[in-house]
């Protein structure tokens, strides 16, 4: 460990050279920083992990299922498990997706969930990403640059090799592929992720396409190259969201998308990795109803807990939001990535007033969540371990089966008294070592 | 039965050539149970790859591209409707149709709007309807220029002018917090000389089309084209494109739209 921590400087700057970089913005401007590594791991037993991916497998099995229905028969509405409500005004609702069954009837190939786990040890899940999760890539380099400054650590120690990460969204990709090169498609440079969009397209022997590089023609994508000649593409791992993606379907004023990739998608001819309008399945607000869809769908008792979740649209719940804001955290369920998160415990008492009335006029608008008493991680603070609140990005593939990927990425809190983790919001990430034994 | 022949054509004309233009057409009326529609003919110019793909609500979208530059690009459409006198459609209502829309969505001064006229409390949804018609004539008076394609239900109302696009956003916006499910409708009308749009809502058995604009309930002079949450979901053509050769440039694009609908000699007449 000793090894490790001397040589994370080192790794930073290799970090920074190969410019792997977060985006961020901040009044309006785009900035791009480095994300900051801490060299001390997440080490999650072989005891844990299985248990987190029969739990994490099961979660995201019934949230295929659920998009499924959603855009399909709409049983789980009509049979009043999940508010009609809170599935159609949802802005993640595209009602373009009506009718149309993606290849294996997969929704969600590649999912992130975001877990915590408390003190006492038991893991609860936070958020679902299923649109376009990023962040697989940080620990994967991190770990490539770590094993070549010290091979014999990962000869010696039981740990979990992470390099099939490629191997597996590779298969993920090639599993719903309908004829053709897989693409992995970014919106450019400017991105947030563009370091990750270019690093895994390496890795899966995909090609990077920016918008303007593919082009439908008789309800079929192709790619165009350097040299103009075409090839048919059979799945595209989109990494640019639902709003952008053909402004021929969705912004009529978009300036980025692949105009008419939604005809040659209804047409059944181009998989699209995550699907259109999954946004409807990982909203803030359809999270409270994910136990109830896994018992649903699967019959089966959920295996990973949900943070105790209070919904104000429900008059009991309401009550017990308005009186004990002190002790909740609210959600705007519009907002991601660290956004729209406040924490009852720092409001002023006006402020918390300000707060019952927004609830009291858009009770839809706002979830209500118990702060969970995180167990800390120590990280390296000018040479000292400090400890420091993290979370877990999970990864999950869903191909022929649902896969939960062997590392996943830690992100930290630098502030000491920052509950939120998000890289948008200045944090900084960890490897995730999982043990074989 | 009633009918009728449409014709509606589209010109669009760049500045300066366009290339890469890419474009999603929905053009061809659906029947239901109060129009058939046959005969339907269509031309777009300049076309490359022309192909035909349905779309979530069963509506014909001619999508296609054009590589060669160009500075116009056009389309016609014509067919024969046949209408029935009753506004009503026999479809069954999506659930999306309950809640608001990005361009319906009600604000403080359609609130307050709704909340000072409440329609009588045992009027069935038709008649809250033609209620909520009635406050928007009151309210609102036409004036073209007003109002834009991304004004908003609640800027129409406040500004109290607009075209038959803001007429139906508020109508939506008002049924919808009503409780009665509302669409908004794209056709022709006799005699409006380009597109028009109204109001589909649902009584709990079909749909009734409503123009709040002329404040009636539709009758045979209307034939429908499209339906969808509001303008944004009706857009009859999007399209895609880049100017010729190298470089960034705007392109200044003018447009003109014609519609005719007008009686069919009927075979029938003659007996």
């Amino acid at each position: 460990m000793k090894e490790i921590i001397a040589g994370s400087d080192n790794i930073n700057m290799l970090l920074a050279r190969y410019g792997v970089k977060f985006g961020i913005y901040k009044n309006g401007e785009f900035h791009e920083q480095l994300f900051p590594y801490d060299p001390i791991p997440r080490i999650i037993s072989a005891e844990d992990f299985a248990y987190l991916e029969r739990g994490l497998a099961q979660r995201v099995d019934a949230l295929n299922r659920f998009l499924a229905d959603v855009y399909g028969a709409k049983h789980i509405i009509k049979d009043g498990v999940v508010p009609e409500s809170f599935v159609f005004s949802s802005s993640g609702y595209l009602p373009e997706c009506e009718g149309i069954s993606p290849p294996a009837d997969i929704y969600s190939h590649i999912s992130g969930i975001d877990l915590v786990q408390a003190k006492d040890g038991t893991w609860y899940v936070l958020e679902d990403n299923l649109r376009i999760p990023s962040g697989a890539s940080y620990p994967l380099i991190a770990r490539e640059l770590t094993r070549r400054a010290n091979p014999r650590l990962f000869r010696e120690h039981a740990i979990r090799d992470n390099r099939d990460y490629a191997a597996l969204l590779k298969a993920t990709m090639d599993n719903v592929n309908l004829g053709g090169i897989n693409v992995i498609l970014t919106p450019g440079r400017y991105n947030a992720a563009f370091f990750e969009h270019s690093y895994l397209a390496e890795k899966t022997g995909s090609v990077l396409a920016m918008p303007n590089d593919l082009f439908v023609q008789d309800c079929k994508l192709y790619y165009r190259d350097d040299r103009g000649s075409s090839r048919r593409v059979g799945a595209v791992y989109r990494r640019l969201s639902d709003e952008f993606l053909d402004p021929c379907s969705f912004r009529a004023d978009s300036l980025i998308g692949v105009p008419n990739l939604m005809a040659a998608y209804r047409a059944g001819n181009i998989a699209i990795l995550n699907a259109p309008g999954n946004g409807v399945a990982d909203d803030k607000g359809i999270y409270y109803f994910v136990p109830k869809m896994i018992r649903y769908y699967l019959n089966e008792e959920p295996i990973l807990n949900n943070a105790p979740t209070y919904l104000p649209m429900y008059e009991e719940d309401k009550t017990t939001v308005l009186d004990n804001i002190e002790k909740l955290v609210i959600k705007d369920v519009a907002e991601a990535g660290g956004y729209g998160v406040v924490f009852g415990s720092k409001m002023t008492p006006e402020e918390r007033e300000d707060w019952r009335k927004r609830i009291l006029r858009e009770p839809r608008r706002f979830i209500a969540q118990e702060v969970i008493d995180f167990l800390d991680l120590d990280i390296m603070d000018a040479g000292k371990p400090v400890p420091r609140k993290a979370d877990l990005r999970a990864f999950v593939l869903t191909g022929e089966k649902t896969t939960v990927w062997a590392s996943g990425l830690t992100r930290f809190s630098r502030n000491p008294d920052s509950f939120i983790v998000n890289s948008s919001q200045g944090g900084g990430f960890k490897d995730t070592w999982v043990l074989s034994r | 039965m009633r009918k009728l022949q449409f014709k509606h054509t589209k010109q669009l004309m760049f500045d300066y050539p366009v290339t890469a233009h890419s474009f999603c057409l929905r053009l061809i009326p659906n029947g239901d149970s109060r129009q058939i529609i046959c005969d339907v003919s269509y031309q777009v110019e300049p076309a490359e790859h022309l192909t035909e793909v349905t779309d979530e609500w069963g509506v014909t979208m001619c999508i296609g591209d054009c590589y060669a530059d160009h500075t116009e690009f056009s389309y016609t459409v014509s067919g024969i409707a046949w209408l029935s006198e009753s506004p009503m459609i026999n479809e069954p209502l999506h659930p999306v149709y309950r809640y608001p829309s990005e361009l319906t969505q009600p604000g403080p001064v359609l609130r307050a709007r709704y909340a000072a006229d409440p329609a009588a409390a045992d009027a069935l949804p038709l008649a809250r309807a033609q209620h909520w018609m009635d406050v928007i004539q009151t309210h609102f008076r036409y004036e073209s220029g007003a109002t834009n394609v991304t004004t908003t239900a609640e800027q129409a109302l406040i500004g109290g002018a607009g075209v038959c696009q803001d007429y139906a956003h508020i109508l939506i916006a008002l049924c919808r917090l009503d409780g009665i499910p509302a669409r908004y409708t794209v056709g022709y009308l006799i005699g409006e000389g380009e597109t028009h749009a109204w109001v589909e809502i649902f009584d709990g058995k079909g749909w009734y089309g409503m123009d709040p604009t002329h404040n009636r309930m539709i009758n045979s002079d209307y034939i429908k084209v499209t339906a969808g949450r509001d303008y944004a979901d009706c857009i009859l053509d999007k399209g895609y494109f880049r100017p010729s050769g190298k470089g960034f440039r705007s392109i200044t694009q003018t447009q003109s739209v014609h519609v005719s609908v007008h009686e069919a000699p009927s075979m029938t007449d003659n007996k």
